[in-house]
């Protein structure tokens, strides 16, 4: 009889949890490393916010010389944080074990929710002639609607690319729970996604080409 | 590589069954009789299954030399054996299938295995004869892979094949539960499966080696190994009960689990790769269909994600390994120099050649439910 080689077993068990455990370790390493990239970018971009929030205070008390460099400084982190959320997205993707990006994204569309609120400022006191795109999608769309987010998405960056400091760009994901943008979802009456908010009151739902976009403005 | 020298050399009996081999049958016996075997020591019987073709003519061009068993009636190649192991003189039986040439040295390297206690059983390598065409080199590789595969289970006691081109067994082993199965497409696996179970050993020797014909278009190739697969889930269906019962020692702690698990691993491997397919198909579609809406390019280099997660870099870690794997194979099998020229072959093997096995496996699957008597 050909004894069983339980030490074969082992030896297999304890190659196997080694290489599991190398694996995982790897892995949680390597979206860590990304999580702490995002977290950085984010505190970076915390202090950011509160220095062009800073401004804004300061600038309300000033007189309108001094509009130019406010909306000039406006546009810049309203590009900043658009490029981040893009970074954010693609990190998001890829990453398979941590759910901490989850809190990153909720603390963005935070953000970005109260620098439209300041833009907004801006605008009026300053009568400043960009004007707001609000992008609404799902962050857990089903799948036809993931891929129609994405040609939109696509759409919308060909148009902030063609009209530049002409428009700020506002991506919010109205599945997270956030009271702001839900308060943005009623006020807007949206109801499916994507859905496309030109000028805070042209509506438009479905996928649609940039020159179709371009005539709104 | 492992290499044992034979101190006696016993009386071994060579069977050599055939049906409708008339092309190949005389290099069969030709390889046999010019082994370095001492001549006295071996005993030579061929079977005529009722070929339809000159196979007997040819066995009989070797009356002088052979002991021919012409059957009235096909047999098959199990119930042939099993009428040639009656007759068989030796305790040491070889078996050659009629299109296979084994090297001269092959069966001296071979029979000094079971000087070793307990050995049951001992295969060869089973290399491909026939490498013109790019399915018969195909074949090669995997040939080559198998025989290296081969020796690494024979550490942990796992060889569960030893196959019909060259293999040696110890004639009580064979007789146990009657021989052959005769209802059983591939007699090797199951032969192999009850010398395991009765506990003997199985070893393999990669320097005696063995050539075959291997199947010359994909339809024949497709029919060899849906016998493979359908002979295989009928052993494993034999052999169920000994599933992690260690009173059969490996093989029911690994042969028969291993076994198993690697049939129902490519059934799952095989729906992984048909959902990310039809989920990368119906992706295109819907993108295609709203970037042509929206007029915008299809592709883009902002869809470009570089951060690959992490189950993708352990894949590529897997492949990388398998490249190692298959290299080092054909290296110590076959004794071939890797080089550039050799990268077509290999990418064609890994990329499409392995992609066939599961679609086999399911047709196997399918035809082994709804068929009720299998045949050759």
């Amino acid at each position: 009889m050909v004894k069983p080689q339980k030490d074969v077993f082992w030896k297999a068990l304890v190659y196997t949890i080694i290489v599991f455990v190398l694996g995982v370790f790897a892995g949680y390493l390597l979206e860590e490393s990304r999580v702490n990239k995002i977290n950085d970018n984010f505190q970076q971009l915390l202090i950011e916010w509160d220095d062009a929030e800073a401004q804004l205070n300061y600038y309300q008390l000033l007189d309108e010389d001094f509009c130019d460099l406010a909306i000039q400084q406006n546009l810049k982190f309203g590009d900043e944080i658009y490029q981040r959320g893009l970074k954010l997205e693609e990190y998001e993707s890829a990453n398979r074990f941590l759910d901490e990006l989850d809190l990153e994204k909720k603390k963005y569309n935070l953000l970005k929710t109260k620098f439209f609120i300041s833009s907004k400022t801006i605008k009026e006191k300053c009568d400043a002639d960009y004007e707001f795109v609000f992008y609404f999608y799902l962050d857990t769309p089903e799948f036809e609607t993931k891929e129609k987010q994405r040609v939109v998405s696509r759409v919308l960056m060909d148009l902030k690319y063609e009209l530049g400091d002409e428009i700020i760009l506002m991506p919010l994901a109205a599945d997270m729970d956030i009271g702001v943008i839900n308060i943005l979802v009623e006020k807007y009456n949206v109801q499916e996604y994507p859905t496309v908010i030109i000028k805070e009151n042209i509506k438009i739902t479905g996928v649609h080409s940039v020159d179709e976009l371009m005539e709104f403005f | 590589m492992e290499s044992r020298v034979a101190t006696v050399f016993p009386k071994i009996s060579v069977l050599i069954p055939a049906w409708n081999e008339e092309k190949t049958i005389s290099k069969t016996i030709r390889a046999v009789l010019d082994s370095d075997y001492p001549r006295d020591k071996l005993e030579l019987i061929v079977i005529n299954d009722k070929s339809a073709d000159n196979t007997l003519e040819e066995m009989k061009k070797f009356k002088d030399e052979v002991t021919i068993i012409d059957n009235e009636e096909n047999l098959g190649k199990a119930g042939s054996l099993n009428k040639a192991i009656k007759l068989a003189t030796s305790d040491i039986i070889a078996v050659v299938d009629a299109d296979s040439y084994p090297n001269k040295e092959s069966i001296k390297q071979m029979v000094a295995y079971f000087e070793e206690e307990g050995v049951g059983a001992v295969t060869s390598a089973i290399l491909v004869k026939n490498r013109e065409k790019r399915l018969e080199k195909l074949q090669a590789v995997e040939y080559a892979i198998i025989a290296w595969t081969r020796k690494l289970l024979q550490f942990i006691e796992g060889i569960y094949v030893t196959p019909g081109p060259l293999s040696m067994y110890k004639k009580e082993a064979m007789l146990l539960d009657g021989g052959f199965d005769t209802k059983n497409l591939t007699e090797d696996i199951e032969m192999t499966w009850k010398v395991l179970k009765y506990g003997y050993k199985v070893r393999i020797d990669l320097n005696s080696k063995v050539y075959c014909s291997s199947p010359k278009t994909l339809r024949v190739w497709w029919k060899q190994r849906l016998r493979w697969n359908l002979g295989g889930l009928q052993t494993m269906i034999k052999y169920r009960r000994l599933i992690f019962n260690p009173k059969y020692g490996m093989m029911g702690l690994f042969v028969v689990p291993f076994f198993i698990t690697t049939f129902f691993l490519s059934l799952l491997g095989l729906s992984v790769f048909f959902y990310i397919l039809f989920k990368k198909i119906f992706q295109s579609y819907f993108m295609t269909k709203y970037s042509y809406i929206a007029e915008s390019s299809f592709l883009r280099a902002d869809a470009l994600n570089l951060n690959a997660n992490v189950f993708a870099l352990f894949a590529t870690l897997l492949i990388f390994f398998g490249i190692l794997y298959l290299i080092y194979s054909q290296k110590y099998v076959e004794g071939k120099k890797i080089g550039v020229r050799d990268i077509p072959l290999f990418a064609l093997y890994l990329l499409i050649y392995l992609t066939l096995y599961p679609f086999v496996l399911v047709h196997s699957m399918w035809r082994f439910i709804v068929t009720k008597k299998f045949e050759w």
